[in-house]
Protein backbone atom coordinates (compact mmCIF):
# COMPACT_ATOMS: atom_id res chain seq x y z
CA UNK A 1 0.00 0.00 0.00
CA UNK A 2 2.61 2.45 0.95
CA UNK A 3 4.72 1.56 -2.74
CA UNK A 4 1.32 2.47 -4.79
CA UNK A 5 0.99 5.86 -2.79
CA UNK A 6 4.69 6.71 -3.01
CA UNK A 7 4.30 6.33 -6.78
CA UNK A 8 0.69 8.21 -6.83
CA UNK A 9 2.00 11.11 -4.93
CA UNK A 10 5.01 11.06 -7.67
CA UNK A 11 3.31 11.01 -10.39
CA UNK A 12 0.30 13.45 -9.11
CA UNK A 13 3.10 16.23 -7.99
CA UNK A 14 4.96 15.39 -11.39
CA UNK A 15 1.76 16.31 -13.25
CA UNK A 16 0.88 19.25 -11.07
CA UNK A 17 4.52 20.46 -11.76
CA UNK A 18 4.34 19.90 -15.55
CA UNK A 19 0.97 22.02 -15.86
CA UNK A 20 2.22 24.76 -13.88
CA UNK A 21 5.45 25.13 -16.48
CA UNK A 22 7.29 24.81 -13.35
CA UNK A 23 9.56 21.70 -14.54
CA UNK A 24 12.45 22.60 -17.18
CA UNK A 25 12.43 22.13 -20.72
CA UNK A 26 14.88 19.67 -20.84
CA UNK A 27 13.33 17.11 -18.23
CA UNK A 28 10.25 16.84 -20.66
CA UNK A 29 11.35 16.13 -24.23
CA UNK A 30 10.40 12.05 -23.76
CA UNK A 31 14.26 11.61 -23.59
CA UNK A 32 14.88 11.72 -19.97
CA UNK A 33 12.26 9.76 -19.46
CA UNK A 34 14.13 6.65 -22.11
CA UNK A 35 17.26 7.08 -20.25
CA UNK A 36 15.17 6.82 -17.08
CA UNK A 37 13.78 3.55 -18.18
CA UNK A 38 17.11 2.39 -19.44
CA UNK A 39 18.42 2.46 -16.20
CA UNK A 40 15.54 1.01 -14.51
CA UNK A 41 15.63 -1.96 -16.81
CA UNK A 42 19.27 -2.49 -16.34
CA UNK A 43 18.22 -2.42 -12.55
CA UNK A 44 15.63 -4.85 -13.18
CA UNK A 45 17.82 -6.94 -15.02
CA UNK A 46 20.96 -6.94 -12.68
CA UNK A 47 17.60 -8.28 -9.87
CA UNK A 48 17.08 -11.19 -11.66
CA UNK A 49 20.63 -11.88 -12.41
CA UNK A 50 21.81 -12.06 -9.15
CA UNK A 51 18.99 -13.67 -7.87
CA UNK A 52 19.13 -16.98 -6.29
CA UNK A 53 16.00 -18.42 -7.73
CA UNK A 54 17.01 -17.62 -11.36
CA UNK A 55 17.01 -21.30 -12.82
CA UNK A 56 13.49 -20.87 -11.47
CA UNK A 57 12.49 -18.04 -12.69
CA UNK A 58 13.45 -19.40 -16.51
CA UNK A 59 11.43 -22.39 -15.78
CA UNK A 60 8.50 -20.39 -16.15
CA UNK A 61 8.89 -20.38 -19.96
CA UNK A 62 6.71 -22.59 -21.52
CA UNK A 63 3.62 -22.53 -24.38
CA UNK A 64 1.49 -21.73 -21.35
CA UNK A 65 2.55 -18.13 -21.65
CA UNK A 66 0.61 -17.82 -24.43
CA UNK A 67 -2.64 -18.04 -23.03
CA UNK A 68 -2.32 -14.59 -20.72
CA UNK A 69 -2.03 -12.44 -23.62
CA UNK A 70 -5.08 -14.15 -25.59
CA UNK A 71 -6.79 -13.41 -22.10
CA UNK A 72 -5.53 -9.97 -21.85
CA UNK A 73 -7.07 -9.17 -25.77
CA UNK A 74 -10.09 -11.06 -24.85
CA UNK A 75 -10.65 -9.71 -21.77
CA UNK A 76 -9.83 -5.77 -23.04
CA UNK A 77 -12.38 -6.75 -26.20
CA UNK A 78 -15.33 -7.91 -24.14
CA UNK A 79 -15.16 -5.09 -21.71
CA UNK A 80 -14.67 -2.09 -24.25
CA UNK A 81 -17.73 -3.46 -26.31
CA UNK A 82 -19.52 -3.13 -23.32
CA UNK A 83 -18.53 0.04 -22.32
CA UNK A 84 -19.38 1.49 -25.85
CA UNK A 85 -22.86 1.85 -25.03
CA UNK A 86 -22.63 3.99 -23.01
CA UNK A 87 -20.46 6.67 -25.43
CA UNK A 88 -23.37 7.33 -27.96
CA UNK A 89 -20.88 9.74 -29.83
CA UNK A 90 -19.42 6.79 -31.00
CA UNK A 91 -19.85 3.36 -32.79
CA UNK A 92 -19.04 0.37 -30.84
CA UNK A 93 -15.99 -0.53 -33.74
CA UNK A 94 -15.03 3.19 -32.89
CA UNK A 95 -14.72 2.33 -29.65
CA UNK A 96 -13.31 -1.28 -29.83
CA UNK A 97 -10.52 0.33 -32.24
CA UNK A 98 -9.25 2.69 -29.20
CA UNK A 99 -9.44 0.30 -27.13
CA UNK A 100 -7.42 -2.34 -28.91
CA UNK A 101 -4.83 0.03 -28.97
CA UNK A 102 -3.55 -2.24 -25.42
CA UNK A 103 -1.69 0.97 -23.55
CA UNK A 104 0.20 1.16 -27.29
CA UNK A 105 -1.04 5.23 -27.55
CA UNK A 106 1.38 5.88 -30.29
CA UNK A 107 0.78 3.73 -32.75
CA UNK A 108 -2.89 3.33 -31.61
CA UNK A 109 -3.60 6.95 -32.20
CA UNK A 110 -2.00 7.45 -35.24
CA UNK A 111 -3.47 4.66 -36.77
CA UNK A 112 -6.74 5.81 -35.81
CA UNK A 113 -6.59 9.65 -37.07
CA UNK A 114 -5.18 8.64 -40.27
CA UNK A 115 -7.75 5.20 -40.94
CA UNK A 116 -10.80 7.24 -39.29
CA UNK A 117 -10.46 10.66 -41.85
CA UNK A 118 -11.97 9.04 -44.98
CA UNK A 119 -15.04 7.77 -42.98
CA UNK A 120 -16.08 10.51 -40.40
CA UNK A 121 -13.84 13.29 -41.11
CA UNK A 122 -10.39 15.18 -40.53
CA UNK A 123 -12.03 16.67 -37.04
CA UNK A 124 -13.93 13.41 -35.60
CA UNK A 125 -10.81 11.40 -36.73
CA UNK A 126 -8.84 13.56 -34.80
CA UNK A 127 -11.04 13.61 -31.63
CA UNK A 128 -11.22 9.74 -31.58
CA UNK A 129 -6.78 9.58 -32.17
CA UNK A 130 -6.93 12.13 -29.21
CA UNK A 131 -9.34 9.61 -27.73
CA UNK A 132 -6.92 6.47 -28.27
CA UNK A 133 -3.99 8.41 -27.06
CA UNK A 134 -5.29 9.76 -24.01
CA UNK A 135 -6.98 6.03 -23.32
CA UNK A 136 -4.27 4.51 -23.63
CA UNK A 137 -1.77 6.67 -21.78
CA UNK A 138 -4.27 6.02 -18.89
CA UNK A 139 -3.94 2.60 -18.91
CA UNK A 140 -0.67 2.86 -18.90
CA UNK A 141 -0.44 5.25 -15.82
CA UNK A 142 -3.29 3.03 -13.80
CA UNK A 143 -1.45 0.00 -14.82
CA UNK A 144 2.09 1.64 -12.86
CA UNK A 145 -0.27 3.67 -10.45
CA UNK A 146 -2.52 0.66 -9.21
CA UNK A 147 -0.33 -2.28 -9.78
CA UNK A 148 0.22 -3.30 -6.24
CA UNK A 149 -3.41 -2.88 -5.96
CA UNK A 150 -3.84 -4.81 -9.01
CA UNK A 151 -1.54 -7.62 -7.49
CA UNK A 152 -3.81 -8.35 -4.25
CA UNK A 153 -7.31 -8.06 -5.98
CA UNK A 154 -6.67 -10.04 -9.45
CA UNK A 155 -3.31 -11.89 -9.22
CA UNK A 156 -0.09 -11.47 -10.34
CA UNK A 157 -0.81 -11.50 -13.52
CA UNK A 158 -3.55 -8.70 -13.01
CA UNK A 159 -0.65 -5.59 -14.04
CA UNK A 160 0.79 -7.59 -16.74
CA UNK A 161 -2.73 -7.87 -18.29
CA UNK A 162 -3.65 -4.13 -17.91
CA UNK A 163 0.13 -2.94 -19.35
CA UNK A 164 -1.11 -4.70 -21.94
CA UNK A 165 1.86 -3.95 -24.84
CA UNK A 166 3.45 -1.92 -22.59
CA UNK A 167 4.29 -5.21 -20.18
CA UNK A 168 7.28 -5.52 -21.99
CA UNK A 169 9.03 -2.26 -21.50
CA UNK A 170 7.65 0.97 -19.73
CA UNK A 171 5.35 -1.20 -16.84
CA UNK A 172 7.92 -4.07 -16.85
CA UNK A 173 9.97 -2.44 -13.77
CA UNK A 174 6.77 -1.98 -11.66
CA UNK A 175 5.56 -5.36 -12.63
CA UNK A 176 8.79 -7.27 -11.48
CA UNK A 177 8.72 -5.06 -8.69
CA UNK A 178 5.15 -5.89 -7.36
CA UNK A 179 4.21 -9.25 -9.27
CA UNK A 180 7.94 -10.26 -8.16
CA UNK A 181 10.38 -11.59 -10.59
CA UNK A 182 9.02 -14.86 -11.48
CA UNK A 183 6.96 -13.23 -13.95
CA UNK A 184 9.42 -11.25 -15.86
CA UNK A 185 9.33 -13.90 -18.66
CA UNK A 186 5.75 -13.97 -18.70
CA UNK A 187 5.44 -10.13 -18.87
CA UNK A 188 7.96 -9.72 -21.85
CA UNK A 189 6.51 -12.52 -24.17
CA UNK A 190 2.46 -11.08 -23.08
CA UNK A 191 4.10 -7.49 -24.26
CA UNK A 192 5.32 -9.08 -27.58
CA UNK A 193 2.37 -10.80 -28.50
CA UNK A 194 0.08 -8.25 -27.39
CA UNK A 195 2.22 -5.41 -29.03
CA UNK A 196 1.77 -7.10 -32.36
CA UNK A 197 -1.72 -7.43 -32.27
CA UNK A 198 -2.04 -3.75 -32.32
CA UNK A 199 -1.40 -3.07 -36.49
CA UNK A 200 -3.95 -6.00 -36.75
CA UNK A 201 -6.61 -4.86 -34.40
CA UNK A 202 -6.69 -1.47 -34.59
CA UNK A 203 -7.26 -1.19 -38.25
CA UNK A 204 -9.55 -4.29 -38.55
CA UNK A 205 -11.85 -2.46 -36.20
CA UNK A 206 -11.56 0.90 -37.98
CA UNK A 207 -12.65 -0.54 -41.42
CA UNK A 208 -16.29 -1.77 -39.54
CA UNK B 1 11.78 -1.26 -27.42
CA UNK B 2 13.93 -4.53 -27.91
CA UNK B 3 16.53 -2.27 -26.85
CA UNK B 4 15.14 -1.99 -23.25
CA UNK B 5 14.88 -5.70 -23.27
CA UNK B 6 18.25 -6.16 -24.51
CA UNK B 7 19.65 -3.50 -21.58
CA UNK B 8 17.60 -5.87 -19.17
CA UNK B 9 19.60 -9.04 -20.34
CA UNK B 10 22.36 -7.27 -19.98
CA UNK B 11 21.50 -6.24 -16.80
CA UNK B 12 20.87 -10.08 -16.04
CA UNK B 13 24.65 -10.86 -17.00
CA UNK B 14 25.91 -8.31 -15.02
CA UNK B 15 23.74 -9.68 -11.84
CA UNK B 16 24.89 -12.88 -12.60
CA UNK B 17 28.01 -12.28 -12.06
CA UNK B 18 28.04 -9.98 -9.37
CA UNK B 19 25.59 -12.19 -7.51
CA UNK B 20 28.09 -12.70 -4.51
CA UNK B 21 28.25 -8.95 -3.77
CA UNK B 22 26.28 -8.09 -1.06
CA UNK B 23 25.65 -4.80 -1.98
CA UNK B 24 23.67 -5.96 -5.12
CA UNK B 25 20.60 -6.96 -2.62
CA UNK B 26 20.43 -3.16 -2.66
CA UNK B 27 19.01 -3.24 -6.08
CA UNK B 28 15.74 -3.76 -5.34
CA UNK B 29 15.48 0.02 -3.32
CA UNK B 30 16.99 1.83 -6.23
CA UNK B 31 14.34 0.47 -8.30
CA UNK B 32 11.87 1.44 -6.48
CA UNK B 33 13.30 5.11 -6.08
CA UNK B 34 14.13 5.10 -10.03
CA UNK B 35 10.76 4.06 -10.72
CA UNK B 36 9.17 7.20 -8.39
CA UNK B 37 11.53 9.10 -10.50
CA UNK B 38 10.17 8.40 -13.81
CA UNK B 39 6.64 8.77 -12.25
CA UNK B 40 7.75 12.25 -11.61
CA UNK B 41 9.18 12.57 -14.62
CA UNK B 42 5.78 11.21 -16.46
CA UNK B 43 3.35 13.23 -14.31
CA UNK B 44 5.29 16.09 -15.89
CA UNK B 45 5.18 15.19 -19.42
CA UNK B 46 1.73 14.46 -19.53
CA UNK B 47 0.86 17.50 -17.50
CA UNK B 48 2.52 19.68 -19.65
CA UNK B 49 1.31 18.29 -22.81
CA UNK B 50 -1.27 20.72 -24.01
CA UNK B 51 -2.98 18.41 -26.20
CA UNK B 52 -3.74 16.09 -23.28
CA UNK B 53 -4.50 19.59 -20.73
CA UNK B 54 -6.43 21.08 -22.77
CA UNK B 55 -8.49 18.21 -23.91
CA UNK B 56 -9.19 16.35 -20.83
CA UNK B 57 -12.48 17.56 -19.68
CA UNK B 58 -14.08 16.58 -22.77
CA UNK B 59 -12.36 14.47 -24.38
CA UNK B 60 -10.65 12.73 -21.54
CA UNK B 61 -14.05 11.42 -19.66
CA UNK B 62 -14.24 9.19 -23.07
CA UNK B 63 -10.78 8.51 -23.16
CA UNK B 64 -11.28 7.57 -19.14
CA UNK B 65 -14.38 5.28 -19.24
CA UNK B 66 -12.49 3.44 -22.01
CA UNK B 67 -9.21 3.20 -20.11
CA UNK B 68 -10.94 1.89 -17.01
CA UNK B 69 -13.07 -0.61 -19.10
CA UNK B 70 -9.88 -1.68 -20.85
CA UNK B 71 -8.10 -2.02 -17.97
CA UNK B 72 -11.05 -3.87 -15.85
CA UNK B 73 -11.55 -6.49 -18.81
CA UNK B 74 -8.14 -7.17 -18.45
CA UNK B 75 -7.24 -7.63 -15.07
CA UNK B 76 -10.64 -9.69 -14.41
CA UNK B 77 -9.29 -12.32 -17.88
CA UNK B 78 -5.99 -12.48 -15.87
CA UNK B 79 -7.21 -13.24 -12.73
CA UNK B 80 -9.27 -15.81 -14.40
CA UNK B 81 -6.38 -17.17 -16.51
CA UNK B 82 -4.30 -17.26 -13.08
CA UNK B 83 -7.12 -19.20 -11.20
CA UNK B 84 -7.13 -21.76 -13.82
CA UNK B 85 -3.42 -22.37 -15.37
CA UNK B 86 -0.84 -20.75 -12.86
CA UNK B 87 -2.36 -20.88 -9.41
CA UNK B 88 -1.85 -24.53 -8.63
CA UNK B 89 1.60 -24.80 -9.52
CA UNK B 90 3.00 -21.89 -7.48
CA UNK B 91 1.34 -23.65 -4.84
CA UNK B 92 2.84 -26.62 -5.58
CA UNK B 93 6.47 -25.38 -5.08
CA UNK B 94 5.94 -23.36 -1.91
Amino acid sequence: MKGSLIIVGAFVIGCVAGAGGWLPEWLLGGDVTMWILYALMLQVGIGIGSDERLKEILRTLSPRLLLLPCATIAGTLIATLVISFLLSRWTTAEVLAVGSGMGYYSLSSILITSLKEPSIGVVAAAELGTIALMANIFREIMTLVFAPLMVRWFSPLGPISAGGATSMDVTLPVITRFSGRDWVFVSIVHGIVVDFSVPFLVPFFCSL
Amino acid sequence: MFKIIAIMFLGIAIGYLVRNIRAVKAVGTTTMITIVVLLFVMGGEIGGNEVVMRNLMGLGGEALLIAVAATLGSVVAARIIYKAFFKREVEDER
